[in-house]
């Protein structure tokens, strides 16, 4: 019994191979392999191609009019789509759209506006004071974008994260993240000629409305260029300013003047300190007039080392002497600290209140040291819970998927050769019925027999 | 080596990680379950079967194996914790 049973389910599925292949590739695979199929969809393709990544590239036109002659020619290509090629393209928008696990966002729309105006804006002082080492850093991951100062810049910004709001008409809504823990919330409202408009986005007003409105308006392949960059589900732009310290008044001054929201933020930067490069002594500098003098009154003029105010430790994070003390590396055997401002001096080991260096170097309390601390696990955790969010809707969809396996839609068998098996004769009996009932029967009768050997 | 530099390789490596796992959030998502291939073949050995013995293939032997295999799967996820440092 069990030798025909597996006799007739060698031959079931021999039978399934030979049948089903044939036909695959004879009826399926004609329409498919006919070159006007072919050549309709490669065009299809190409044209949306090129009609959406051009589309794209037209909404930098918002910021940088240079593109003009592109999103025009893309404009056209686009034009040139036939109607039901374009409604494919919107339906299959919308279908992804519906999808679980996917939505379509504009990050990369939003990051590269972003980019070119706070390049545009910041470029000019930064790398002429500094050079190409000095300014600052724009990068990007997921859809986060982090601003990160070369030069020491005690900003106080750790992280501004802007919220899915930003796309509202009316208000610009952002968090401020500080390493202290503190989060400032800020709401700008967008007006004519504003901070947003003139000064932070250095765009136009209509430019600014016209971003917004292609943004919004997820209908178009805009929309659909995004969903192909990025399956983000988080519409999150983030500033990051992770360094301390901002040496130079002047970069100050040219931030400060830049970024108008950081003053209605009341993010205001310290003023750094200046001190003779050769004795370190404090000089005073007039914040209006800049003139320097010396601690004896008498005017200087010369080279000054800028240096963070309010670090009064004798060491940093990393062992060295700290701003405001002199001293060599604790690792090269110094025992002696004095203080730059109030010249006490200090032996290794006897730190007081204020002055504490040591051997090992003091742990760093100051807030707005470690700006990494509160952004790097909140954007891990955030990619983390994505990925949980991923497998379990993995394993939703495939046991349903295997659950309904026994409600497939049955594919007809048009073969001719299948259809004369099927109804073929032979003195009155019809092997394929005949199998198929065999096989229903042994099937059972199977089932019956280990059915009786467990519970029998 | 700078504070800076040393954050900025330390922010790199980090994002290095979320790349990874957003690239994989990805991927797990344009997983068709719907696959035409399985589909298309089981839909032919359906109508070749017929209805009755398509019945009894599909529930004694289709979808046992396949919960079969969703519990390895699920096996597979409890091996992965397990590796996990946390």
């Amino acid at each position: 019994m069990k030798k025909i049973i597996i006799v007739l389910f060698s031959f079931l599925l021999v039978f399934n191979i030979v049948s089903v292949y044939p036909l695959k590739a004879s009826a399926a695979s004609a329409v498919v392999d006919s070159p006007g199929f072919q050549e309709e969809a490669y065009k299809a393709l190409v044209n949306g191609i090129i009609a959406t990544s051009a589309l794209g590239v037209g909404v930098y036109d918002a910021v940088t009019p240079e593109f003009e002659d592109v999103k025009k020619e893309a404009l056209a290509s686009y034009e040139m789509l036939s109607p039901h090629v374009k409604e494919s393209w919107r339906q299959s928008l919308i279908q992804a759209q519906t999808l679980p696990g996917l939505y379509v966002d504009s990050s990369n729309v939003i990051w590269d506006s972003l980019k070119t105006t706070v390049t545009g804006i910041l470029q000019k002082k930064s790398v002429e004071t500094y050079g190409a080492n000095g300014g600052y850093t724009l990068t990007r991951y997921g859809s986060n974008v982090f601003f990160q100062f070369n030069t020491a810049i005690p900003l106080k910004i750790d992280y501004v994260n802007f919220e899915d709001d930003f796309y509202t008409a009316d208000y610009l809504n952002f968090n401020i993240y500080r390493s202290s823990g503190v989060v400032t919330q800020l709401s700008a409202k967008y007006t004519s000629g504003g901070a947003l408009s003139s000064d932070f986005f250095n765009t136009t007003q209509e430019q600014y409305e016209s971003l917004l409105a292609r943004i919004e308006n997820i209908s178009t392949p805009i929309g659909l260029i995004n969903l192909i960059n990025s399956y983000s589900t988080q519409a999150t732009y983030s500033l990051n300013f992770p360094t301390d310290a901002i040496y130079d008044p002047t970069l100050k001054r040219a931030l400060e003047n830049d970024i108008p929201w950081m003053k209605d933020a009341g993010l205001v930067l310290p003023m750094p300190e200046a001190y003779h490069p050769t004795t370190n002594q404090r000089i005073n500098v007039n914040d209006s007039t800049g003139a320097m003098t010396l601690p004896d009154g008498s005017i200087y003029q010369g080279d000054v080392t800028w240096k963070s105010p309010g670090i009064t430790t004798g060491l940093d994070t990393l062992g060295n002497p700290a701003i405001g003390w002199t001293g060599t590396n604790v690792t090269t055997g110094q025992s002696t600290w004095t203080n730059i401002k109030t010249g006490e001096t200090v032996k290794t080991g006897e730190g007081t209140g204020t002055t504490p260096p040591g051997t090992t170097p003091p742990k760093d309390t100051t807030p707005g040291t470690n700006p990494f601390k509160n952004i790097v696990p909140l954007a891990l955790l955030l990619g983390l819970f994505d990925l949980l969010v991923a497998v379990i809707w993995y394993l939703i969809r495939m046991f349903h998927f295997i659950v309904t396996i026994g409600f497939i839609r049955e594919t007809q068998i048009t073969n001719p050769y299948f259809l004369w098996f099927r109804d073929l004769t032979i003195l009155g009996i019809k092997p394929y019925s005949m199998t198929i009932n065999l096989a229903i029967f042994f099937l059972g009768f199977s089932i019956y027999k280990s059915i009786r050997r467990v519970f029998g | 080596m700078e504070l800076a530099q040393l954050f900025t390789s330390i922010v790199t490596l980090l994002t290095d990680i979320v790349e990874i796992v957003r690239t994989t959030v990805g991927l797990l998502n344009g997983v068709n379950f719907n696959n035409s291939i399985v589909a298309e073949y089981l839909g032919y050995v359906r109508f070749i079967f017929g209805p009755t013995l398509w019945l009894m293939f599909s529930t004694v032997l289709l979808i046992p194996l396949g919960v079969t295999v969703w519990i390895y799967c699920l096996k597979g996820i409890g091996y992965i914790k397990e590796i996990l440092p946390w």
